[in-house]
């Protein structure tokens, strides 16, 4: 909670430096950021590839624990298309994009803007902050009132790091791995899907 | 797009290689914040000398808040047949 909270200061120090218009031109000019996001992935990937327990933890876990993710997926993309169609406000193509952030606002909403834009970006950061937020506050709700797959659900890629020490207390520990593989599943496959849906 | 996945391998594949060094590890994780802090200053930046989404930075968020609704409504829902089915509590 304290890095969402640091992260979202850093977010909030770019938009008054950006009205105030202290821009260093270097930044807004040329591609530097492309590169920077480029090097995060490759950051993201060495973490994901250094920590022995996350690999294996997907390459041990049967169709059972992979059925979670694999449903979260079907579910937020069909839940983001269907209030696109409802609102018709967020184009179907864009709205998929943000619901595959699967709460992953930090790379989503990075890989979004640079894909398609700034406002889009805005809409996928503040969309899976919500996600985020939305599941601590209903985790326990959740858990006692519907089952203890659903706070997994709802917390789809955070469910293996923020939101984990909640839906922890909820579920007990053995539901606790499957929300670990949930995560690190949806946490893989936002860097793929997100383009794919955008291109 | 295609670079977007193959630096995202290619991490994977050197994070393998580096295994067993407990420092790396550190070392990387405290990158990642700082390299997505940054990345998140840049895209408020952009933003923040933006007018319409400023102006728009409102709307914006319900728009975002609608979506989490119903990724999170989908997603609830698709846990149905799980529930149901192969992780009946209990059984």
């Amino acid at each position: 909670m304290k890095g969402s909270l640091l992260l979202l200061g850093c977010f909030a120090l770019g938009i008054a430096a950006g009205w105030l218009d202290w821009m260093p031109s270097w930044l807004v000019e040329g591609n530097a950021e492309l590169f920077v996001l480029y090097g995060l992935l490759l950051l993201v990937g060495i973490g994901i590839g250094c920590d022995s327990k996350a690999v294996k933890n997907i390459l041990r876990v049967n169709v059972k624990a992979l059925s979670v993710p694999a449903l979260v997926v079907l579910g937020s993309l069909l839940g983001a298309a269907a209030v696109s169609i409802a609102v018709g406000r967020v184009g179907l193509r864009d709205s998929l994009a943000v619901g595959a952030g699967f709460g992953y606002y930090s790379l989503s909403s990075i890989l979004i803007s640079q894909i398609r834009g700034e406002e889009l970006g805005v809409i996928a950061l503040l969309s899976n902050i919500f996600r985020e937020v939305l599941t601590i506050l209903l985790t326990p709700l959740l858990a006692k009132y519907c089952g203890k797959l659903y706070p997994i659900a709802c917390g789809g890629a955070t469910s293996m790091d923020t939101t984990l020490p909640v839906i922890h207390r909820s579920v007990g520990n053995r539901y606790a791995v499957i929300a670990v593989i949930n995560g690190a599943v949806l946490s893989m496959l936002v860097p793929f899907l997100v383009p794919i849906l955008l291109s | 797009m295609l670079t977007i996945a193959l630096c995202f391998l290619t991490g994977i594949i050197c994070g393998v290689l580096l295994r067993g060094r407990p420092a790396i590890l550190k070392g990387v994780s405290w990158l990642t914040d700082l390299t997505v802090g940054f990345m998140l200053f840049v895209l408020g930046l952009s933003i923040g000398a933006n007018e319409t989404v400023v102006t728009n930075l409102s709307s914006l968020g319900l728009d975002g808040l609608a979506l989490a609704a119903g990724a999170i409504a989908g997603s609830l829902l698709a846990m149905l047949p799980l529930s149901l089915s192969i992780f009946r509590e209990g059984s």
